[in-house]
Formats: structure tokens, C-alpha cells, sequence
């Protein structure tokens, strides 16, 4: 194996696949295994032909050797022809012609031309040996019949025994040549073995040659030619696998080079393909991830691992429900939801929990991945926190509450405002009268008197009535001027009488900056408050205890009392205007309250305790903020 | 029950009485002239003021308040603000034009902050927020009615 970068391209990575080729091309080693067998068959049919020459040499001899054995032969009856018929003329002193002696004399010619043909060098003269007797003998035999046996007799013995000699030397010279013959013959047919002997061998050698050449070559040529492809197979085997981390290294131009640079290409592009889809994927704002059929986490965008605090490393392989925890991964499950209806399920509203445990609201799609055959191979989800979405939307509603409240109450105010106004003008007259009846009786009358006061005290209610009408619908901006928070409650409280069963207690932080505020409606929030505490206290006694304090840079006021406490379903109301559990009471004071300490910037919060009593905590800002 | 000490709207805009009164009243005691479209404002008020002993007449509105103001000088002027034609600052400008020395008292069940201010510009005496307590009234009555005689009583010692 062999590390590499590639340098063109751009991904830069650790190239961890074997080279293409290594050693010459196919093409050159296909040629060179050709031409190595077809030298192999050259050489061997040469071989061959060596072998074949001296084995057939060989067998020449021997066959050679046959046709003199039978012209010896012939030579050799041809003499006893001879000596047989002289023989018996000597013998029995009939004289038998040679029958068709012209045809023998012509057989024994031929018989010595080819024995003289067929004669090697060494026995030539023995075959010359064989002619002179042949001749001897012949002439004798002419000299036998030439004369009467019968009656020469003598002569005849002499001749006899001459023949006699001539036969058995003929029959010797006969005998050499034969063996002299049989010499031959066996040396040739021991030359022929051997030459088939070693024929055998070369053949079996040249065999053996051929066979493990062959072996060898097909094996290395197949393997070299088998090698590039056997890479190549490895490295689609792993593409298949999803694995694009390598690449074919091409060390040097072959066969295969254009096939190995397509497929790199092939690497390259799909690298780059699935890098631009996992880039996309993980631009997308949203995060996204995808799940197997076992709601295995497969995908884990980079929105994801934000959103959840889980990086992609510990999210991929979980189940889902253990990385989202979400409050409907079990039963309502968008993916699920999405397989079983074989569409795309949109925008449900599920509560998810990040690492840190905290809930967020997101808003999930979900749709089935399929295979190219149609099965589903798991689901993708798409979500969206929709915390800030949310927040902005009740703010959005708030604000839209708030300007419809505002309208209504702008009008409520104009008509608060002309009722509060028009009452006024009668119940001067109502005064008026009272007073002048109270004038007019005498302390004889004390029934009337105690009328007159209670027509006195319900104009003071009315007009408070009025007085909280009318501060309702001054919506007026406050004239915000610098002041002395504590200066402004003691001066406000000279002009505040409560029952004498309420004690007022002030608390004044010295310390507290000054601030930006407008004394009457200041005064008009102390007014609500410390009436609202004085209701609150009821016909007991009690106490009221005022407190200033500076919290940072900010100023708190806080208005406490020992009075009836709130309950709890009724705090949140507690501002509304018109909300109010008095028989008396219109329910506005807190209402102006709160919208004055708005148009100063400020806030209030109330903590009550039902039965022991409230605290109002009014926070301000400092002049300088 | 909690109560404020001093009405809201009673502003004390010109707290120091007019000091050159000097004109001679056939009657010592004061003349007020009660100006309301509404007449049982008129009539209470002319009921206690005449019972404590001062001269009371009552117009309806503005053009009457001026016509009587014409034919009798009233040292004191008691007038609502918001009336039909004629509204009461625009009574006070006319009738300061002929008769400067009357002192005005505006009452008014608004809480009208120009009006207010274009009164205070033309000179008025003071102004009651309705409903006004009778007797708060009839205690600056009592000290304008003092101031006169006091007044009365100098210009007899400058004529002597
Ligand atoms: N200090 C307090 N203690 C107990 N209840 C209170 C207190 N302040 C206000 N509340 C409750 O809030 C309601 C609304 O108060 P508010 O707006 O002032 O109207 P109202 O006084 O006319 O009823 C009251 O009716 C009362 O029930
Ligand atoms: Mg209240």
C-alpha cells in the first residue's frame, strides 16, 4: 500500500489504495508471453527435427543393414547353387544341367552388385573374398562339367576336394561377412535406441519446458493483466461501500490509465457531489437529520449538533428518541407518522430537549427516504426552534392585545371623561343644596343633619368615583422633571388622610439617586396604592409602610400593607382596568397605576400573601440612565 | 375614609385681591352676580349667599351676565366656564373691558388647561373645580367683603 496526496485535487486527502501498475503494460508483457511461446515452439520443433533426423538416421541403417543381410544371403545360396549340381554330377557322375543357369547367373550378379552396394567400406573385401570363391567356384564348377566324371575320375576327386575346400572357405568368408553384417546391424540398432532414448528425453524435457514456461507465463501475465482490475474492483467495492476517501494512484501510462483517470474522476465528482450535498445540507439554517428503518440516527446536520449540543460523532448510530427526547417520539413520531402515510408530514409542534436538558419547541417536517425500488430505507426530518418565533408572536399578540385594550380604552377614557365631567355639574348642585340645608336646621333636628352628612360623604364617594374616572382617561405624558423620590412621597403624603387605625411607616433610603418623574401623577400613584392598601386593611387596623431603596443604579418603592392579601387567580387580572372585588370600588386605580409607572419607564410587581397581606415593588430608573 | 385635604383643580392664581378698588358702593356689602346655564346652580347659590347677607343676582349666560354687569356694577363675579354661546373666559374678557375692578371666580366641572390659562391672563380672581365646598366660597366672599370695607373705609379717610 502506498500513501499519496493527489495534488490536483482539491479535497487533499490521503490517497490509501495499491498503484494501478507497476512494472511494464499489459500490451508489452502479452507480446513478450507470445513471443516467449511461439520461441518455445521454434526451438522445440527445431528440437524435434534434430531428433527426428538422427533417429531416422538410425533406422536408415537398420534398414540399411536388412537388404544386405538378404543379398549375403542370396549370395550364399547362389554359391551352394553352384556347388549342389557339381557336387552331385561329382558323386553320382550324372550330369545335371544347372536349370535356367543364364537366370542364376543373373541372380548372383544382382546378388553381389547389391551386396557391393550395400557393403560398407570394412567389408568390402570380405564381399570381394566371397566373389573370388563365387568366381573359383563357378569356374570349377564350368571345369566340372566340362569334362566326363565317369571317366576321369581321378580328376574328379581332385576337383571334389578342391570344391569341398572352396565350399566350406566360401561358407567362412560367407560366415565373416554375416558377422561382420550382424556387427552392423547391432550397431545400428543400438545407435537407434540411443537416439530414441535421447529424442525420448529432449521430448519429455521440452515438454516439462513448455508446460512450466507456459504455467509461469500464463500465471504471471494473467496476474498483471488481473492486478489493475482486481484494484479496481477493490476500489468500487469500497465506493459501493461509501467509502470515497481513496483514489487509483497512476504511476505510470498503461492500458488501463484512462479507465483508472475516468475512474477517479468518477471519485472525484462524486466526492465532490457528496461534499456539495453535505455542504448544502449543512448551510441549511434548519437543522436535519436522517434515521434508518430502526430510527437510527443517520444523518446529523451541523443545525443539529447546535441546536442539541450533541456533535454529529455522538448523535450518529443513537435512536432518535435518546439524542431528541422529545415529549412525542414515541407515539407521534413525524418520520413514523410520514412512512405510514406515505407522505410528507408538515410543521408538528413537538417539545425537544437538548444535552443541557432544556426544553425547546420546534416545529418539525418529516419525509420517508426511499430506495431506487421504492422501499423505505428510513425517514428525514427537518426542524425549526421556534422558541424566538414564539416569544415574537405572544409579543406580537401582547402588542395587538395591548393596541386593541388601548383603543377600546382611549374611547372608554373620552367617555369616562365627558360622564365624569357632565356628573360633576349636578352634584355641585346636590352640594349646594345640602349646604344650604344644613345651614337652614337647627341642632334640634339631629336626624336631618345625620342625612345631610351622609348626602355630604356619598358626593365625596361619587366624586372619587370621578376623580378615578377622569385620572384614567388623562392619558397625558407625564412633565418629567428632575426629583427626590423621598421629597416627593413626604410632601404627597401631607395631602393623604387615611382612617386613624392605619398607621403609615416610612422607610426612606437616603441614598437614592435622583430621578425623572411627574409629581402629580407620582402623587396619583401613591394615592391608588395607599387607598387600595387602606381598602385592603379593612376596618381593623393596620399598617401601611412605605419604603424607598436604591437597588444598583435603579430606584425601588415599595408600598406594603397588613391588609386582606390578594388571591392568587386574581393577580393576574389585578391591572385590567375595570378589575376590581370592592363594591365601591371601579377598579381603575391600579389600571393608571401601572400606566403611569409605564410613561416613567419603570415597573411594578406586586408578592401577596393571602390573609397577611401585599407588597407593591415599583422599580424606577435613575435620572442618569 | 381617605380624602384629599385641598380640591385638585382650586388653583390660587391671583392670590393677592385687586388693591385699587376704589370706585364708591351705594351698599357696603358686597354685589355678586351668580352666572350658570344650569339653574339650580344659580338658585342654591343665590339661596346661601343671599341668607349670609350679601346682594345676589343670577344671569344664565354670558350676554345677560354682560347686560347686568352694565346696568349694576357687581363687585364680585361668580361664572361657569363651559356655557352655550358665550363661554365664561370670553364673559370675563368683556366685562374686564368695562369694569375692571370686578373680580371673577370661575368654576368649572372641566379640567380645561387653556381655558384656564387664557382666565388667568385676563385677570381672573380665582378658579373652583365643581363640585366646591359652599362654605370654602363663602369665606373668600367674607374676605373679599372685608377687603372693600377696608378699601371703603381708606378712600373715606382720602376724601376727608
Ligand atoms: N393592597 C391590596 N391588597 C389587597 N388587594 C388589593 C390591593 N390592591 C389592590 N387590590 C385588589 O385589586 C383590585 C383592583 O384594584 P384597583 O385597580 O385599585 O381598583 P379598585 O380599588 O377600584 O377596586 C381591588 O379590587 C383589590 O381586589
Ligand atoms: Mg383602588
Amino acid at each position: 500500500m502506498k500513501n499519496k496526496v493527489l495534488k490536483n485535487d482539491h479535497f487533499t486527502r490521503q490517497e490509501n489504495l495499491p498503484p494501478m501498475h507497476k512494472g511494464p503494460g499489459i500490451a508489452p508483457r502479452l507480446f513478450f508471453m507470445i513471443f516467449a511461446l511461439l520461441t518455445l515452439m521454434v526451438i522445440s520443433s527445431l528440437v524435434a527435427f534434430w531428433r527426428n533426423r538422427t533417429v531416422h538416421d538410425a533406422f536408415e541403417k537398420i534398414l540399411y543393414e536388412i537388404p544386405h543381410e538378404r543379398a549375403i544371403n542370396d549370395v550364399q545360396t547362389a554359391i551352394t547353387d553352384y556347388i549342389m549340381p557339381a557336387n552331385d554330377y561329382l558323386i553320382t557322375g550324372d550330369p545335371v544341367e544347372i536349370l535356367n543357369r543364364d537366370i542364376l547367373d543373373e541372380k548372383v550378379r544382382l546378388a553381389f552388385v547389391e551386396c557391393y552396394r550395400l557393403a560398407r567400406d570394412d567389408e568390402t573385401p570380405l564381399v570381394k573374398r566371397v566373389e573370388d570363391d563365387f568366381i573359383k567356384i563357378k569356374n570349377l564348377s564350368d571345369e566340372i562339367f566340362s569334362f566326363n566324371v565317369s571317366t576321369d575320375r581321378e580328376l574328379a576327386g581332385k576337383i571334389m576336394k578342391n570344391m569341398d575346400k572352396l565350399a566350406i572357405d566360401s561358407r567362412i568368408h560367407v560366415r565373416d561377412l554375416l558377422k561382420m553384417h550382424d556387427q552392423h546391424m547391432a550397431s545400428a540398432s543400438y545407435e537407434a535406441e540411443q537416439a530414441w532414448r535421447s529424442t525420448r528425453r529432449w521430448m519429455t524435457s521440452m515438454f516439462f519446458l513448455a508446460l512450466i514456461l507456459g504455467m509461469g507465463l500464463a500465471t504471471y501475465i494473467s496476474l498483471s493483466i488481473l492486478r489493475p482490475l482486481k484494484i479496481l474492483d477493490t476500489t468500487a467495492t469500497k465506493i459501493a461501500g461509501g467509502d470515497l476517501s481513496g483514489a487509483l494512484v497512476i504511476e505510470r501510462k498503461g492500458e488501463l490509465t484512462s479507465l483508472a483517470e475516468s475512474f477517479n474522476q468518477m471519485i472525484i465528482s462524486l466526492r465532490h457531489q457528496i461534499e456539495t450535498s453535505k455542504t448544502i445540507l449543512n448551510a441549511i439554517a434548519d437543522p436535519v437529520f436522517t434515521v434508518d428503518n430502526n430510527m437510527t440516527i443517520t444523518y446529523f446536520s451541523n443545525a443539529c449538533e447546535r441546536l442539541t449540543g450533541f456533535s454529529a460523532e455522538e448523535a450518529l448510530g443513537q435512536r432518535c428518541r435518546d439524542i431528541f427526547k422529545s415529549n412525542i417520539c414515541e407515539n407521534l413520531c413525524a418520520i413514523r407518522r410520514s412512512a405510514r402515510q406515505d407522505k410528507p408530514v408538515l410543521n408538528v409542534e413537538i417539545q425537544m430537549k437538548n444535552k443541557e436538558s432544556d426544553t425547546i419547541p420546534i416545529m418539525a417536517s418529516a419525509s420517508c427516504l426511499k430506495d431506487w425500488k421504492g422501499n423505505i430505507m428510513g425517514g428525514c426530518e427537518v426542524f425549526r426552534d421556534i422558541s424566538d418565533w414564539k416569544r415574537m408572536t405572544k409579543e406580537l399578540k401582547d402588542a395587538e392585545q395591548q393596541l386593541i385594550l388601548s383603543e377600546r380604552l382611549a374611547v372608554l377614557g373620552r367617555l369616562a371623561s365627558s360622564v365624569g365631567h357632565e356628573l360633576r355639574n349636578p352634584l355641585a348642585v346636590v352640594q349646594n343644596s345640602a349646604y344650604y340645608l344644613k345651614s337652614k336646621i337647627g341642632e334640634d333636628q339631629p336626624k336631618l343633619i345625620k342625612h345631610i352628612h351622609m348626602i355630604e360623604n356619598e358626593i365625596d364617594s361619587a366624586n372619587k368615583i370621578i376623580e378615578d374616572l377622569l385620572g384614567f382617561s388623562r392619558t397625558k405624558k407625564p412633565e418629567l422633571i428632575p426629583l427626590y423620590l423621598n421629597s416627593t412621597i413626604e410632601s404627597s403624603l401631607h395631602r393623604i388622610r387615611v382612617r386613624e387605625d392605619v398607621k403609615i411607616d416610612l422607610n426612606l433610603d437616603p441614598d437614592i439617586p435622583n430621578m425623572m418623574g411627574d409629581k402629580n401623577q407620582l402623587h396619583q400613584v401613591l394615592v391608588n396604592l395607599i387607598s387600595n392598601a387602606e381598602h385592603a386593611i379593612g376596618k381593623n387596623s393596620g399598617q401601611i409602610t412605605i419604603t424607598t431603596k436604591k437597588r444598583g443604579e435603579n430606584i425601588e418603592l415599595k408600598i406594603s400593607d397588613t391588609g386582606c392579601g390578594i388571591a392568587e387567580e386574581d393577580i393576574g387580572k389585578l391591572f385590567d382596568p375595570f378589575f376590581t372585588t370592592k363594591t365601591k370600588g371601579i377598579g381603575l386605580g391600579l389600571a393608571i397605576t401601572k400606566s403611569i409607572i409605564k410613561n416613567h419607564k419603570g415597573k411594578i410587581d406586586l408578592t401577596s400573601v393571602k390573609g397577611k397581606g401585599t407588597d407593591f415593588i415599583i422599580t424606577f430608573k435613575s435620572q442618569t440612565q | 375614609m381617605l380624602r384629599e385635604k385641598e380640591p385638585i383643580l382650586s388653583l390660587h392664581l391671583n392670590p393677592k385681591p385687586n388693591k385699587n378698588i376704589i370706585q364708591v358702593q351705594n351698599n357696603d356689602k358686597l354685589k355678586i352676580l351668580v352666572v350658570d346655564d344650569q339653574p339650580g346652580m344659580c338658585e342654591t347659590l343665590v339661596d346661601i349667599i343671599e341668607d349670609a347677607g350679601y346682594f345676589i343676582d343670577s344671569a344664565e349666560n354670558g350676554i345677560i351676565a354682560i347686560e347686568k354687569t352694565k346696568a349694576s356694577k357687581f363687585d364680585l363675579i361668580l361664572m361657569d366656564i363651559i356655557m352655550p354661546g358665550k363661554n365664561g373666559v370670553e364673559t370675563l374678557k368683556e366685562i374686564k373691558k368695562f369694569h375692571p375692578q370686578a373680580i371673577v371666580i370661575l368654576m368649572t366641572a372641566y379640567t380645561a388647561p387653556d381655558l384656564i390659562m387664557e382666565a388667568q391672563k385676563a385677570g381672573v380672581y380665582e378658579c373652583l373645580g365643581k363640585p366646591f365646598s359652599p362654605g370654602r366660597l363663602l369665606k373668600i366672599i367674607e374676605r373679599l367683603d372685608k377687603e372693600k370695607e377696608s378699601n371703603l373705609k381708606k378712600n373715606k379717610k382720602v376724601c376727608q
